[in-house]
């Protein structure tokens, strides 16, 4: 990935860190670190530097303005409209977006490091995806941009081998395109030139954006994950012995983390909604049994189906994998979050969750 | 011209089709009546200026062509064929979207019957509100709202007397639980009175909303709530309707730009659609209720008994 020659770090939103991290009792060096600009992709773990307080009001009175966004928040429960107002159409909706996600044409090749690039790995897009979580809080962008982005990401990808160099820029152009369909007013290009550290100039951004549109063939809908897990959540928190929103944050940062891992690629999004959906039960309760009647017919999905996706998504909450890429963990430390990615989590899921048999009465 | 890895020569829109005439304007271009050289078709282009400030792609573009490559291959929706890439006079890269091309529009059509007494059949309304609602309920089931449903979005063949929706421009996906959404949308006299009244959360309602006020239009070949500003348009509603309370509309009163209004009684439909039938003034009430959830759905409207004489089979 391109580096920019001064490197400069880009601004960080510090009394906020600050504020969450005493909260939430992190480290108290936490707050002060700053990310920079997509550094060298070879470097596996996350470029962080140190700086001072002074050095942050600096760089603070030099930033221009970025334009005022609603406060990117994954959606809270007691805001939600009434879902009633799909409700002849809600079946219809799922169906659709059930029979969408398993079309080969948008579905990206889930061996695509292997098979198509030369030039990049499973590690930098990890590193990518980090930092795209990292430009989403920035500009505060809905969730659904952040997932269409990825998507982009690997469709792409599964399609054009790519130089590393090039990167960050398809990142850049991925979330400018996600913007422009989701947002209800995007960033503009300038924005996306500017978080490069104006690696990429903007005729090299909109140039790639018609890249990736013609790539994509300008097939910009579909379900995510965070389609699934709205359509899951409702009946996924009854019965957890915690609140809604503390539920719903847990379920977001779990699906997020999701996006960093390559080999997440290969399960259908909504096995990864309902995999997060059986984590943050367990979680939250893990002597109980996290899935039901209710869960098996509203997702179709059995315990053993998703036993390898929960696993995958276990080992990533407790850094077993992914440990260096940091974004993503650190924005749910945040208070606004819940302090979700600081919850207490076994180290070891019992297999007997995964099973048939037993005294489980919702098995058929 | 372009030759693609495979050998395969792409041509420019511009090497592809002969202009006819212009035939329109939107935002971001113009829409000519062209023909497809290789197959003398002829199609409608939509031209989309890119490089406006370097911008890239427009929103309205991006999503209208997204959502388009969902929905094209129902017949109650308008089909695009394809999408070129060209370049203008002064050398900018231009976009076509290439649609199947269709002769008139509602709003045309509408106008046409422009001599007094002179009133749309009510068997051709019928057809025309069952196609509708049948194109709408598709989207909807798609998970797209159209948001911008007016007369002069709904393209007509007047042989076949086919309707399809057109101009997706400001549709856009929503997701079950709806989010927020912004509430510049919607010319003024079809728009709902929860986005007049500022709402963000809304769904299709919305657009059934814009179905019942063309369903009028078709009637008396005159809008039904011509408004000339957000305020004039809200007043127009409350005049027929009777101003909503939290009675009629429980959560009206805590909409972002809900005021004290002028208290109108409800008028009877009838008084401002003389001429519909009694079945179409149920249904019509049905599309005009103030609550969201309580306005009849476009898949429970194709079922109301407004259209059981309607033959169905070609449509």
């Amino acid at each position: 990935m391109a580096t920019s020659e001064n490197n400069n770090a880009r601004p960080q939103r510090v009394a906020k860190k600050r504020a969450a991290a005493a909260i939430c009792e992190l480290h108290r060096n936490a707050a002060k670190r700053k990310r920079v600009v997509l550094g060298d992709l070879t470097n596996v773990s996350s470029n962080y530097v140190a700086v001072t307080e002074k050095e942050i009001q600096k760089q603070k009175k030099v930033k221009r303005e970025q334009p005022a966004r609603p406060v990117s928040t994954p959606e809270k429960v007691e805001e939600r409209h009434d879902p009633q107002l799909c409700g002849p159409y809600v079946s219809d909706i799922y169906e659709y977006l059930r029979g969408m996600e398993v079309d080969p044409s948008k579905r990206p090749l889930p061996d695509y490091v292997q098979k198509v690039q030369r030039d990049v790995n499973a590690n930098m897009r990890g590193v990518l995806v980090d930092w795209l979580v990292e430009v989403a809080e920035e500009y505060k962008l809905v969730s659904d941009t952040l997932y269409f982005c990825v998507a982009y990401i690997d469709r792409f990808l599964s399609l054009n081998a790519l130089s590393r160099q090039k990167l960050q820029l398809l990142g850049v152009a991925s979330m400018l395109i996600a913007s422009k369909y989701e947002e209800i007013k995007p960033p503009d290009v300038e924005d996306f030139c500017y978080i490069t550290d104006n690696t990429y100039s903007k005729e090299e951004v909109v140039n790639m954006e018609a890249d990736i549109l013609k790539a994509l063939k300008f097939e910009l809908g579909g379900p995510t994950v965070k389609t699934f897990l709205r359509r899951f959540s409702r009946v996924a928190q009854e019965g957890v012995d915690t609140s809604d929103l503390q539920f719903e944050f847990l379920s977001c940062y779990l699906a997020e983390l999701s996006l960093l891992d390559y080999n997440c690629i290969k399960f259908l999004p909504s096995l990864v909604a309902a995999s997060v959906v059986f984590l943050a039960r367990f979680m939250f309760s893990t002597k109980t049994h996290p899935w039901n009647l209710a869960l098996h017919q509203l997702t179709r999905y059995k315990p053993a189906d998703l036993k390898e996706c929960v696993l995958n998504l276990h080992d990533l909450y407790l850094s077993r994998r992914g440990a260096s890429l940091q974004a993503v963990r650190e924005k749910y430390k945040q208070h606004k979050f819940k302090c979700v990615a600081t919850t207490a989590s076994p180290p070891k899921i019992p297999l007997s969750f995964f099973e048939f048999g037993g005294q489980i009465l919702w098995q058929l | 011209m372009e030759k693609t890895g495979a050998g395969v020569v792409v041509l420019s829109a511009k090497e592809a089709f002969e202009k006819l005439e212009k035939v329109g304007e939107g935002t971001y271009g113009k829409v000519y009546r062209a023909r497809e050289k290789a197959t003398g078709k002829i199609v409608a282009l939509k031209k989309t200026r890119l490089h406006e400030d370097q911008d890239g792609v427009p929103p309205t573009t991006l999503r209208e062509v997204s959502i388009l490559r969902m929905l094209s291959r129902d017949p109650h929706v308008v089909s695009l064929m394809d999408v070129k890439q060209g370049q203008n006079k002064e050398g900018k890269t231009v976009l076509y979207l290439v649609f199947e091309y269709m002769d008139t529009d509602l709003k045309k059509f509408i106008r046409s019957f422009d001599q007094p007494g002179q009133n749309i059949p009510p068997e051709t309304i019928k057809s025309l509100m069952y196609q509708l609602c049948k194109g709408i309920a598709f989207c909807h089931g798609h998970g797209i709202l159209h948001r911008d449903l007016k007369p002069h979005n709904l393209l007509m063949d007047r042989k076949t007397m086919m309707l399809k929706i057109a101009d997706l421009g400001l549709a856009r996906a929503f997701t079950v639980p709806i989010k927020k959404y912004t509430h510049e949308i919607l010319t003024l006299w079809y728009r709902a009175p929860e986005v007049l009244l500022g709402a963000t959360h809304y769904s299709m309602a919305v657009d059934i909303w814009s179905v019942g006020c063309i369903f009028a239009e078709l009637v008396t070949r005159r809008a039904l709530f011509p408004g000339d500003s957000e305020l004039q348009q809200l007043l127009h509603i409350f005049r027929l309707l009777g101003t909503p309370n939290e009675e009629v509309w429980p959560g009206v009163s805590k909409l972002k730009d809900w005021h004290e209004y002028p208290q109108w009684n409800s008028q009877s439909l009838s008084t401002a659609v003389p001429g519909l039938e009694e079945l179409g003034l149920d249904l019509l009430s049905q599309m005009l209720e103030y609550e969201p959830s309580k306005r009849i759905s476009a898949k429970k409207a194709m079922e109301h008994a407004y259209f059981d004489d309607l033959d169905k089979r070609n449509l």
